[in-house]
């Protein structure tokens, strides 16, 4: 497998607009994530992980700096361009699920589908992806009337079924007990081996960074440890 | 997708259904107030048409519905009339209104022979025809509403007079009385209000040219061509088509408002899951999209409840006011439906704007 540069972040920069000055959340940030790997991002609530996920994920553009995914520069794109690249090469998870509560768990399988432009035998089947992740037997329920670890489930389900280069997981374990996390860094670490996908995930837990093959640590905006070592800073 | 802006629209019921209501309120209104304004406008046209005249001849500057009670014609006209080319008889009607049981009816002073000699016979279906002054007609219409029949006997304008037989209604007046006794009751002798003319040829042309002839050879008078009286009366009865421009105007407004309300308070309280949209890959064009296409189908749900609520005020009126006509074609219908869901699609373009520039991560991250 190829482990050069998939993605790659340079002098990355993000400041958002708080009480009338700019506020850091990302500074200087240089990353280098090979194709196939799978890399958890660590450190303490605010030290700026979501942000750089969602740039590295083409859900943001920076306010410096670049990113670049597989070649492309997310700030570059068009909205057609940059949502084609969104829908075709990502898949996200999140803390809470976020799956759309008006419609039925394969519905919301069949949306991300329908949003994503697949072609009809493209990608993953629905009820096969929703057997895979244990929910053959619920997929007529809405989210309010499924676990939270079966939302999550559903949601990693949502988030793979076009076979996405990247999967980007925000704290994906953060609303679940142990079992649950388990099961889902369990999911991953499949996806990960089966279908040979890149995955980037955060967490503020060192336990579940683990699940990862390398751990990047981040503090007040910035990178602190640039790995193949994973040092405890925070 | 049309799954998913089904889900929303059953997902928010109540606010559904009170949008839904408005706008078919709105619809309900434009259908009925023009339905009835016209309906009663084709009716009196029509009225005038099933007279089998062909031609209506009136004082210059009267026009319309407003010369009904006009009375300033001498009778002396008619043989002028005869004489124009084109002309094979004219009738001389004098008119005047009456009220039955707080219904207005309108009553026409007749020569039977002469009346007959220009479109035809009244279709009795009761009685006959009068034979003495203080003998009247009435049609089917206000004999069923008041339960009359002949030979009953009725009080008009302050007298009483026996019903000599009833008509088929929908020709000319709902009451005809002879036209000397109208006369004199009046205190309007020799005079009437308008002249029936029935022309030699019935061809448009020649009905046109017969027109033409006695507006030219008798310049205090006007003449009026009925298979055009409709559209006439509607241009000219002042302010008509003010009125039906505010009223469509008004359904228009209460769509677009009812809408632009209804989404914009959904796509606030939706912005997080436009956010998931986005993070999915949703273009912004996808999300304008969703909010036009569930705009649509309210509005097109609220055109179906407009349809709704007027047969039902439709249906109320045929019972408490039998006498009102109203008149709904397809292409009133048509023309609602456009405006109802137009007004739904513009009221969709801010709203769906404001959610295309919803930002994912400020919509996922923070709320
Ligand atoms: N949309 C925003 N507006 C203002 N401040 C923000 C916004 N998003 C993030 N921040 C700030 O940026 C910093 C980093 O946030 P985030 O990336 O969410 O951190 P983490 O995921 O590590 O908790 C925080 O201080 C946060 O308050
Ligand atoms: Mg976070």
């Amino acid at each position: 497998m190829n482990k050069g540069e998939f993605i790659e972040a340079r002098e990355l920069c993000k400041t958002y607009r708080a009480g009338g000055e700019d506020v850091y959340a990302l500074r200087d940030v240089n990353l280098t994530v090979g194709r196939g790997e799978f890399l958890s991002i660590v450190g303490p609530s605010g030290c700026g992980k979501s942000t750089l996920l969602y740039l590295l994920g083409a859900l943001v553009t920076p306010t410096s700096g670049s990113v670049v995914i597989d070649g492309a520069e997310p700030g570059n794109l068009s909205d057609a361009g940059l949502s084609r690249l969104r829908g075709r090469m990502t898949g996200f998870v999140f803390q809470r699920f976020n799956l759309l509560p008006t419609l039925t768990t394969r519905q919301n399988i069949l949306l991300s589908q329908r949003i994503r432009g697949l072609r009809r035998g493209e990608g993953l089947d629905a009820d096969e992806i929703l057997a895979r992740v244990g929910l053959g037997g619920k997929m007529h329920r809405r989210p309010s009337e499924l676990s939270m670890g079966e939302q999550q489930r559903a949601a990693i389900a949502r988030a793979v079924v076009h076979r996405p280069a990247i999967l980007l997981a925000d704290e994906p374990t953060g609303n679940l007990d142990s079992a649950n996390s388990e099961m889902i860094l369990g999911l991953f670490a499949q996806m990960h081996r089966e279908l040979g996908q890149t995955i980037l995930m955060v967490t503020h837990n060192h336990d579940v960074a683990k699940a990862a093959e390398r751990t990047v640590q981040m503090r007040d905006g910035k990178i602190v440890n640039n790995p193949p070592s994973a040092v405890r800073l925070c | 997708m049309s799954g998913m802006v089904w889900a929303n629209i059953r997902h928010r019921k109540t606010r559904s259904l009170v949008c839904v209501a408005a706008t078919g309120i709105g619809i309900a209104l434009l259908l009925v107030l023009t339905g009835l304004c016209r309906g009663m406008i084709s009716e009196a046209a029509e009225r005038l048409k099933k007279t089998g005249a062909q031609i209506l001849v009136q004082p210059r500057g009267a026009s319309g519905l407003l010369a009904f009670k006009g009375s300033s014609l001498p009778l002396k006209y008619a043989p002028e009339l005869e004489r124009i080319d084109g002309v094979a008889a004219a009738c001389p009607v004098l008119t005047w209104t009456t009220t039955i049981r707080k219904v207005i009816y309108v009553v026409y002073g007749v020569d039977l022979k002469r009346y007959e000699a220009v479109g035809g016979k009244l279709q009795l279906v009761a009685g006959r025809p009068w034979d003495n002054p203080r003998e009247c007609l009435v049609d089917t219409r206000l004999a069923e509403a008041n339960g009359y029949r002949a030979g009953d006997t009725i009080s008009i304008l302050g007298s009483s007079f026996t019903i000599a037989g009833i008509y088929q209604s929908g020709v000319g007046a709902g009451v005809y009385l002879p036209l000397q006794t109208l006369q004199s009751s009046l205190h309007l002798e020799g005079m009437c209000s308008l002249f029936f003319v029935r022309t030699a040829r019935t061809d448009a042309a020649a009905v046109q040219a017969c027109a033409a002839a006695i507006d030219a050879r008798l310049p205090a008078l006007t003449a009026q061509i009925l298979d055009r009286y409709e559209e006439i009366m509607v241009n000219e009865v002042t302010g008509l088509n003010e009125f039906f421009g505010v009223i469509t105007t008004t359904a228009l407004v209460i769509s677009f408002l009812v809408i632009l309300l209804t989404m914009y308070t959904t796509i606030i309280e939706r912005t997080r899951e436009i956010g998931i949209l986005r993070s999915l890959g949703a273009t912004k064009g996808f999300i304008v999209g969703l909010v036009v296409r569930e705009s649509v189908l309210l509005s097109a749900m609220g055109v179906a409840a407009g349809f709704g609520f007027t047969l039902m005020a439709m249906l109320w009126l045929s019972r408490a006011h039998p006498l009102l006509t109203m008149a709904l074609t397809p292409l009133a219908g048509f023309k609602a439906a456009m405006l109802g869901i137009g007004g739904g699609v513009l009221g969709a373009l801010y709203p769906g704007l404001r959610a295309a520039r919803i930002d994912p991560v400020e919509a996922l991250l923070y709320e």
